[in-house]
């Protein structure tokens, strides 16, 4: 284990040491963060790093494999784009916790601000506490657990993926549903959970997209334009290797 | 005189009754086609004694072009101003992806790899790759950001200024859906904002992330749908980039919504005059690359692109024309019958990779030819030296968009509110 001080170093410095130590050690503790932004970005090995405080915007943003612990809370974007690994923040998160998290698994003990999950497309994101408004904004995929309350507009644009509430909801957002639990929804939620070493005992609520929205069902062509495309002819011409004789007639 | 049957034509009226019917706003890919003021309105002040010199051109001009150096360690160097503009897998197949990529490479310039992802074919075989981080994220990966020569951060396009990126489900192949990790079945639209920036302040944080996830060495660009371009491109510059992607009203795209496509955003013309403005009053021209895209479409846009201010210029449409696309506008449809902008094998199948990048590289090399025959004629051999004074303009509009002024008469048009430089 070693030890970093990031009392008088710049960032560029701080996440230059973080990651020559992840080269040469399992496991490293960053002193003195002083909630500042954009801490531990780019980890892509599997280090274990505690941070002893609180940090700013994007703290372990874009990584791959790390373990990552905050004692304080973090800022906006905590495990912007993450890719594998686990993040654990002992306090609060900002705002788009968990922003386009591709897969790995993120817990927040405290509350979630606004829009936590935004574009997410895989992994799990847990939270004890509340969420704030929109969380799951846009969701592809991926599952988001908040065991506190939700705000306003839970789901806004869901796409794919579930999210899982204990508390109260405030409202649903565009294209959210709530579903019925399915047979095994209640063990999955308890395997994550577990993962963490938590367990939830009492009712859950499950939303899901509504799959209304982004759905044009059937497009006009170009071709309303400019004429029909003669298909017959562009495949010959193709065949051919001849582009001057694909053509598109107008009509 | 426009008779009723010009005014009223089949278009208008196939237009009328598909609104009437679909009951939406109407989608299609390429690009607007209403009548803009363009580069065509303006021509270059040769003098006849420079042009009588002119021999072979080749060799004879600098094309080299440096973007980003402001603060990356390694910034991108081509061989001529002049790039292929983002287009994602997925508003193209993977085989145009690849054949851009080639004819690029082949002529020692850089392309981009659009909203999709980055292909691993694309990477291989481009000489420079641009990535962009995009508000959809889709398939966006540390490892990628690290194998690209430059990242953009897209915060709009020409073709739809305040939209996202929007992809038909047509098009969302199983490959495509696990490229850019998404459900399939949905008309894809991306968000119209990053989730993670409200605003300049949060946007200067965003991009030092992506300065220490990549420690520094790539240049970071700024891609703008062109709107209020003189104030966009001083956040850009405080926002610490290197370099602005500007993106015109002409841009081409896979799919928009055609009403936005027509109408919202500015010209090229009006984008580049306007970003020169606004940086030449912060005092600080030499601080980031311009690179203009929008409706460019050959080496004498852009010779009048860079003598209007343009470090270089992007072609996306020209260069898939300059292969075998036919303009039929079927870009959003998965039935593009050339395969470009299609995933059916059937279709794809019908594009030469090969040959097409062949085609993209010789008419990038011709556009080049172009630049630097101007770049002759104004008595210059270095395509950076174009500048104000070297053009003229053909109509009032051009010139009170520009401040160039007016051939013969010498007339300018100055824009009451625009300090221009000289």
């Amino acid at each position: 284990m070693v030890q970093i001080d990031a009392s008088d170093l710049s960032i560029r410095e701080i996440n230059r040491q973080i990651r020559q130590a992840a080269e040469e050690h399992d496991k490293i503790e960053l002193l003195h963060p002083g909630a500042r932004h954009n801490l531990a970005v780019g980890l892509t090995s599997d280090v274990e790093l505690t941070i002893r405080g609180s940090a700013g915007y994007f703290c372990a943003g874009l990584c791959d494999s790390p373990t990552v612990h905050v004692e304080g809370n973090v800022g906006w974007g905590f495990g912007d784009n993450l890719m594998s690994g686990r993040l654990t923040v002992d306090g609060h998160a900002g705002a788009v916790c968990g922003v386009a998290q591709r897969a790995g698994d993120i817990l927040v003990r405290g509350n979630l601000g606004s829009r936590a999950a935004q574009v997410m497309k895989g992994g799990t994101l847990v939270a004890l506490g509340n969420a704030g408004y929109r969380a799951g904004s846009m969701m592809m995929g991926g599952t988001l657990i908040i065991l506190g309350d939700a705000r306003e507009a839970l789901g806004e644009f869901l796409m794919d993926g579930e999210i899982y509430v204990a508390g109260s909801i405030h409202s649903l957002g565009d294209d959210a549903v709530e579903a019925e639990l399915r047979e095994g929804d209640a063990e999955k939620v308890a395997g994550i959970l577990a993962q963490h070493d938590l367990e939830h005992s009492g009712p859950l609520r499950k939303i899901i997209s509504d799959q209304r929205a982004l759905r044009y069902q059937e497009y006009e062509s170009g071709e309303l334009l400019f004429g029909k495309a003669t298909e017959e002819k562009t495949a010959a011409a193709a065949a051919d290797g001849n582009r001057d004789t694909m053509s598109f007639d107008s009509d | 005189m426009v008779s009723g049957n010009d005014y009223w034509n089949k278009a208008i009226i196939k237009d009328i009754r598909t609104k009437s019917d679909i009951g939406r706003y109407r989608v299609r890919g390429y690009g607007a086609f209403k009548r803009l003021p363009t580069f065509d309105d303006l021509t270059f002040a040769f003098d006849p004694a420079e042009l009588k010199k002119l021999g072979p051109i080749e060799d004879k001009v600098n094309l080299n072009t440096v973007l980003g150096g402001r603060y990356a360690a390694k910034p991108i160097v081509n061989d001529m101003p002049i790039s292929v503009s983002a287009m994602s897998y997925g508003a193209l197949s993977k085989s145009c992806k690849i054949s851009l990529a080639k004819g690029a490479a082949m002529v020692g310039t850089s392309t981009n790899t659009g909203e999709g992802g980055m292909l691993p074919e694309e990477r291989e075989f481009s000489k420079h790759l641009i990535y962009q981080i995009t508000p959809g994220r889709y398939g966006f990966s540390i490892h990628d950001l690290r194998r690209a020569d430059a990242v953009e951060f897209y915060i709009s396009q020409g073709a739809k200024p305040g939209l996202g990126g929007q992809l038909m489900s047509s098009k969302v192949t199983d490959e495509l859906a696990r490229i850019r990790q998404i459900p399939k079945g949905i008309d894809l639209r991306s968000p119209s904002r990053h989730p993670d920036i409200l605003g300049a302040d949060d946007l200067v944080i965003k991009i030092e992330e992506l300065r220490e996830a990549t420690d520094w060495q790539i240049p970071i660009s700024l891609k703008i749908g062109a709107g209020h371009m003189r104030h966009d491109i001083k956040i850009a510059v405080k926002d610490m980039v290197d370099m602005v992607a500007i993106d015109g009203l002409q841009g081409g795209t896979g799919a928009a919504p055609e009403v936005v496509l027509e109408n919202i955003g500015i010209p090229s013309l009006s984008a580049i005059v306007a970003a020169i403005a606004g940086v030449e009053e912060m005092g600080r021209r030499d601080d980031v690359s311009l690179m203009l895209m929008g409706g460019i479409k050959d080496g004498v846009d852009a010779a009048k692109a860079m003598a209007l201010g343009a470090d270089a210029v992007g072609i996306g449409t020209a260069a898939i024309l300059a292969g075998t696309c036919i303009a039929c506008v079927q870009c959003h449809s998965n039935k593009c019958p050339t395969g470009i902008t299609t995933h059916k094998e059937d279709l794809e199948q019908r594009y030469e990779i090969d040959r097409n990048a062949e085609w993209v590289a010789t008419f990038l090399h011709n556009m080049a030819m172009e630049l630097s025959a101007i770049t002759l004629a104004s008595d210059k051999d270095n395509c950076h030296d174009l500048c104000r004074s070297d053009l003229r303009a053909l109509t009032p509009e051009a010139s009170a968009i520009t401040g160039v002024p007016m051939l013969d008469s010498g007339v300018v048009y100055e824009p009451s509110d625009v300090e221009l430089p000289a």
